[in-house]
This record gives structure tokens, C-alpha cells and sequence, in this order.
């Protein structure tokens, strides 16, 4: 299997073919694309990529190429790519909702709390809408969390800015969304 | 990760429509407490409900925090005591529910079924002391249920024990008349009764069933009847069609049902049971938004019981059928819309109106489970004609091969356009009239059997 060598994060407004020319570039130095995630929030284009690279490659020409297509007010950054992740102990998945009045604080409010609890964020989407915020987590814990606790904890410091805060575990919505679904016994 | 739309859509059936796990029913099987001696058969009793229903409670709550789902009751269905207390008389019999009710208030379970007995073909000593403590039984008890099996569509209907239960009704409600006769709604008679039913008052713990089973009651009135209104609202009332209908449901029943085998098997895995099955039926409650009657209201019935309730309800009993087999391998008990009058706040709107009539409420049963639910009639009714309605009812299920059941609450001192309150989760309704009362109790004093239809001749 191909070892990653670099992780590359663009930022740029959107525009059509972006994708078509940041691959075509890469393609053009050899670069072989293990993984990427793709989003667009509020019409900013944002893009992670981990890549394997030749190991003769120039990566301040390839920087130079990337940053000509995102122009002046985009950002490119071509890190090496590096692991020293301790193994990830078992844990059950949850997902996390918030939903209600936008005020400060609210992701950071949040997030403590689950890190406190250590817990870790796996994927993490929100909005601020007409309506109000949206926010959706999906989140690892240690079996051993008191969820109890966590999900009154959560609830107290959603209530306290006007939020709806929940805490379910995953298989739920999997169960519910999925055609294809088996609950694998803990 | 899951679509975050698909994830606040689950999060609106439980938060805005209703949608909640209406019952964990553990079923025990009692035949190892059989004793000759009453004491010592009550002891054996209350030490296996004890032993293993003793964490039911506290392990529902942990599923029900982890998945954050709200499961409304908690339950035991134990084995038909009129065999687990075999030999025993009628006195002993009422102490035997006494201790089922004890029991059961230790455990922390609301009610406890199974104070019943199979009795299609025939009525062992036990059986007919059984029905003959019922008046006293239930009334004296606050959390006992009886459910009993009159009749197969390969026995035939056993209408000794159909009048015998006639008699029992109108002297159970004498006996609760304090409390208009709710104890008769403790008391549900079969035709086609099945082991695995977690819903009271009729869930008994059949006898080819395990030691020891979770079976899960769902329920979703006000998610289907959001999904179709939301259907409505996007596709027009005239490009839509039944079909679509179908459609609808049959999604909103899939999901219902996979939160039923989810909560059902993680809560067998922690009690080191087996995990029975997931009854779809959709139980209404007197809440709005939580009414059979009003699906059917959106379904285009204004008035239910007009003509078209039959066919609305029997589209609306198939597709939830249809959605929940393909979501689960483990469907079973009753799985259907159920039409409890009182139960359901629309419906008993209807019979007071007088749209709904016992007459269309028996037709309609023809297509959905279970019965005539939770019906309150004339105090003045005789046991004979209540044993002649559910002769009736019992008929419906032994041709038609499928359940249906009599849940028949003649209130003392009460006629017809009368209201009767239960309060709570057992509603209330105007009192139905029943037509031509006292007619036709010559035929059910015949007695004796309804020979099997033809249809019982299936080998």
C-alpha cells in the first residue's frame, strides 16, 4: 500500500473546475491522492488532501502551481505528512446535536465539554441559518463516560444559551437511515 | 457521516411526532413455580419475577439514555396462570394475582399480563376457576392483566368459555364499580391470541416461547400521519395518489420498527435474555397528534366511520406491515393499527358524534388488529349479550385467520351517550349503544363449540 508523504489544505472562493485544476496539477507531478475531504462553507471552497508525493518532488514549485489557480485571495499549504497518533483506545461513536439561538460561545461551550469528558470529534458540521444554528457532531467517548451526566451537562449548558442539545448514540441514526444495517453486540 | 438532514429527521419522530417505545414487555416463563401448595406457589412466583425482572427497569433507562429514546412502559407478560396454577381453586387464583401484583410493584413494572389461560377447545377446572376470580382478581388488583384465548381458526370458538366471560365482564364491573369498571379493561379475549404480544392488557408469555424474553411494543401514529401530511404538502392533493400513500407509511414503518429491534436487542443483551420480536402496531394515545383517527383523517375520512374507514384503515394496516417486514426478520404479536375508542382521543370524537358505531368499529376490525378496544357500553348490557359481541368478534378472526380480541367495559349505572372518564393513557369516550340488547342471547345460550371453519383444513 502507498505510504502518504505530504497533507495539502486549499482555501479559496469556489468556482467551477477547481477541483478538475488542482488534480490536474498534482497528476502533473506524479502525486498519487489517498484521501480527501471536500466542502463548501458559505462559498468558500475547502479542500484536505493526503497525498503521496515522489521523492524527488519540488514541492515549493508545486505550492507555486496550486497557489496560481486559487490566486491572490486563496491560501495553499503543503505540509509533511506525519503520525504519531497513540493508538485509538475503543470507543462507541455518538452523535451530537444542537439546534437554536446563535450567541457566542456556543461551539467552544460545547467542545469543552466533550474534550473534558474525553471525548473527540470525528466530524463536525454547523450553521448559522435565518432559523437559528445547526450544529451536528459525530463523536467519539470512552465506554467508561458517565453519559448520564455528559447528556444533563450538555443539556445545562445548551439550556443556559438557548440551545437544544443532544447526545445519541450513532447506531440510531444508522438504524433509522440505512437499509443495510446490523447492530454489532458490544 | 449520516446526512444531517437524515439526522434531524429522525430526531422530529421522537421530539415533535410521538415517536417513542410505548412498551419493553419481558415475557417469563412461570411453569417452574408450579406447586401444590398455594404458599409455596406464590413464594416460587415472586422469587423468579424477582430474580429476573429485578434489573429491567434499571437497564431500560441506560438504553434509553444512550440512544435517547423515551420508552414509555415497562412490563412483564408471564405464562398462563391457569397452567402454572393448575390444581388450585378460585380463592387460590385471586391470591396468585395478588402476588403477580406484588410482584410486579417490586420489580417496578406498571402492569403484569398473563393471569389468563388457553381455553379454545376446552376449560380445564383451573380455567373455569380462573374466570370465575376475575371479578374479584382484577378489581382487587391494581397492576394485573388477563388475557385469554377463546378461540383458533383450527379449533373453532369455545362458547362455554365465551359465555362464561360474558358473566365475568358484567360482574367484573360490578365489582369495580367504584371505578367504572375500569378493571374491565384489564381484560382482553383472543381469538388467534399470539405468545409473543408485548401490548396490555392482552400480552401473555406463550407457552412455546423461551425462559425469558424481551419483545418491544413501537409506536407512531403522529409520524405517519406527519409523513403523509408532509407528503401532501409537497406533491398536491391532486397528483397524489393512495399508492403514494402506501409508500409513505411503509417508510415511516420501516424506521419506526428499526428503533424497536435496536432498543429490543441491546436490552436482551443486557438482561442475557433472548430477544423476542418488535410489535409494529401503531397505539394511539389520548394525546393529539397521536391518534389512529387522525391518519385517517389525513388519509381524507373526515368523519370516521363514514363510508371508506374500512378501506383507508385496511391500506394503512397493510403498508405498516409491508414497511416493518422488510425493516426486521423479528416482526410479530399483533403488528397493526390498533383502534382502542377510549384510547384514542379522534376516535372517541367519532363515537360521540355518532359516526363511529360498534357496527363499523366491528367491520373495521375485519382489517386491522386487534378488536373491539377499549369500548365502553350500557351498564344495563347482559353477560349474554357481551359474550354474543365477542362471538362476533371472535368469528372475524377464526374465518379471517388472524387475531382479534374484546376489550368490553359495561359501566355500572351508565346508558348509552353517557361519558365515562379513565384518565391518563386510558382515555375517555361517550358510552356506545348496543343495538337490539338481549335479542339474540338464545344463541349463545346454546353453548358449547363453533366447530373450526373450513379454513382450519390446511394439511
Amino acid at each position: 500500500m502507498t505510504e502518504p508523504t505530504h497533507l495539502l489544505t486549499v482555501h479559496t472562493l469556489d468556482q467551477r473546475g477547481i477541483i478538475a485544476n488542482l488534480s490536474e496539477v498534482l497528476e502533473s507531478q506524479g502525486a498519487c491522492l489517498l484521501e480527501l475531504s471536500q466542502t463548501v462553507v458559505r462559498d468558500y471552497f475547502t479542500i484536505i488532501i493526503i497525498a503521496a508525493l515522489p521523492p524527488d518532488s519540488d514541492t515549493s514549485a508545486l505550492t507555486t502551481q496550486l497557489q496560481r489557480i486559487t490566486g491572490a485571495g486563496g491560501a495553499v499549504n503543503l505540509l509533511p505528512y506525519q503520525t504519531n497518533r497513540p493508538p485509538v483506545p475503543k470507543s462507541d461513536r455518538y452523535i451530537l446535536t444542537a439546534l437554536g439561538d446563535d450567541s457566542p460561545g456556543v461551539i467552544h461551550g460545547i467542545s469543552s465539554l466533550i474534550a473534558e469528558r474525553g471525548g473527540n470529534f470525528v466530524d463536525l458540521d454547523c450553521r448559522v441559518m435565518a432559523t437559528g444554528i445547526r450544529l451536528v457532531a459525530e463523536i467519539e467517548l470512552p465506554p467508561t463516560v458517565a453519559l448520564d451526566q455528559l447528556q444533563i451537562d450538555l443539556e445545562h449548558v445548551g439550556h443556559a444559551i438557548g440551545l437544544q442539545v443532544r447526545l445519541q448514540h450513532q447506531q440510531l441514526f444508522q438504524a433509522t437511515n440505512q437499509v443495510l444495517f446490523r447492530r454489532i453486540a458490544t | 457521516m449520516i446526512r444531517s438532514d437524515a439526522i434531524f429527521e429522525t430526531i422530529r419522530m421522537f421530539q415533535e411526532e410521538n415517536l417513542d417505545v410505548r412498551t419493553v414487555t419481558l415475557g417469563l416463563n412461570l411453569d417452574d413455580c408450579s406447586s401444590p401448595t398455594l404458599p409455596h406457589l406464590c413464594a416460587k412466583i415472586r422469587a423468579k419475577i424477582n430474580r429476573s425482572a429485578g434489573d429491567l427497569v434499571r437497564a431500560t433507562r441506560e438504553v434509553e439514555r444512550r440512544y435517547g429514546i423515551p420508552v414509555v412502559n415497562r412490563r412483564l407478560a408471564v405464562s398462563p396462570i391457569a397452567s402454572v396454577a393448575a390444581g388450585h381453586g378460585r380463592d387460590a387464583l385471586v391470591q396468585v394475582a395478588k402476588t403477580l401484583d406484588q410482584a410486579a410493584a417490586e420489580v417496578g413494572v406498571d402492569l403484569i399480563g398473563g393471569f389468563g389461560g388457553l381455553v379454545h377447545k376446552g376449560l380445564t377446572p383451573t380455567a373455569k376457576a380462573l374466570i370465575d376470580s376475575l371479578p374479584e382478581a382484577l378489581s382487587r388488583t391494581q397492576r394485573v392483566c388477563s388475557g385469554i384465548n377463546v378461540a383458533t381458526t383450527r379449533a373453532g370458538i369455545n362458547m362455554d368459555a365465551v359465555l362464561a366471560l360474558g358473566q365475568a365482564i358484567r360482574d367484573t364491573a360490578a365489582a369495580d364499580q367504584a371505578h367504572h369498571g375500569f378493571a374491565c379493561a384489564k381484560l382482553v379475549v383472543f381469538a388467534n391470541m399470539p405468545e409473543d404480544n408485548p401490548f396490555m392488557a392482552g400480552a401473555t408469555h406463550g407457552p412455546g416461547e423461551a425462559d425469558a424474553v424481551i419483545n418491544i411494543g413501537v409506536s407512531g401514529p403522529g409520524v405517519v400521519k406527519r409523513a403523509l401530511q408532509r407528503l401532501i404538502e409537497q406533491v398536491g392533493t391532486e397528483r397524489l395518489t393512495l399508492a403514494d400513500m402506501a409508500e409513505e407509511i411503509k417508510l415511516t414503518a420501516f424506521r419506526i420498527t428499526r428503533v424497536g429491534e435496536l432498543i429490543g436487542r441491546e436490552l436482551a443483551e443486557r438482561l442475557n435474555v433472548q430477544f423476542g420480536i418488535v410489535d409494529l402496531s401503531l397505539a394511539p394515545t389520548p394525546k393529539v397528534g397521536d391518534s389512529i383517527g387522525e391518519i385517517l383523517q389525513t388519509m381524507g375520512i373526515a368523519a370516521i366511520g363514514a363510508p371508506g374507514s374500512t378501506a383507508a384503515l385496511a391500506l394503512l394496516n397493510d403498508a405498516v406491515k409491508k414497511g416493518g417486514a422488510f425493516a426486521s426478520s423479528s416482526v410479530g404479536g399483533l403488528s397493526g393499527a390498533f383502534i382502542p375508542v377510549m384510547e384514542d382521543a379522534t376516535l372517541a370524537t367519532a363515537a360521540a358524534e355518532g359516526s363511529l358505531t360498534l357496527e363499523k368499529l366491528e367491520a373495521m376490525t375485519s382489517v386491522c388488529s386487534v378488536g373491539l378496544d377499549m369500548v365502553a357500553i350500557p351498564g344495563s348490557t347482559s353477560g349474554a349479550t357481551i359474550a354474543a359481541i365477542m362471538a362476533d368478534e371472535m368469528a372475524i378472526g377464526v374465518v379471517n385467520n388472524k387475531t382479534t380480541a374484546t376489550r368490553i367495559i359495561p359501566v355500572a349505572g351508565k346508558a348509552a351517550g353517557d361519558y365515562v372518564s379513565f384518565g391518563g393513557l386510558f382515555g375517555a369516550s361517550v358510552i356506545l349503544p348496543v343495538r337490539c340488547p338481549g335479542d339474540n342471547d338464545a344463541f349463545v345460550r346454546f353453548a358449547g363449540h363453533i366447530p373450526a371453519p373450513l379454513q382450519s383444513l390446511r394439511n
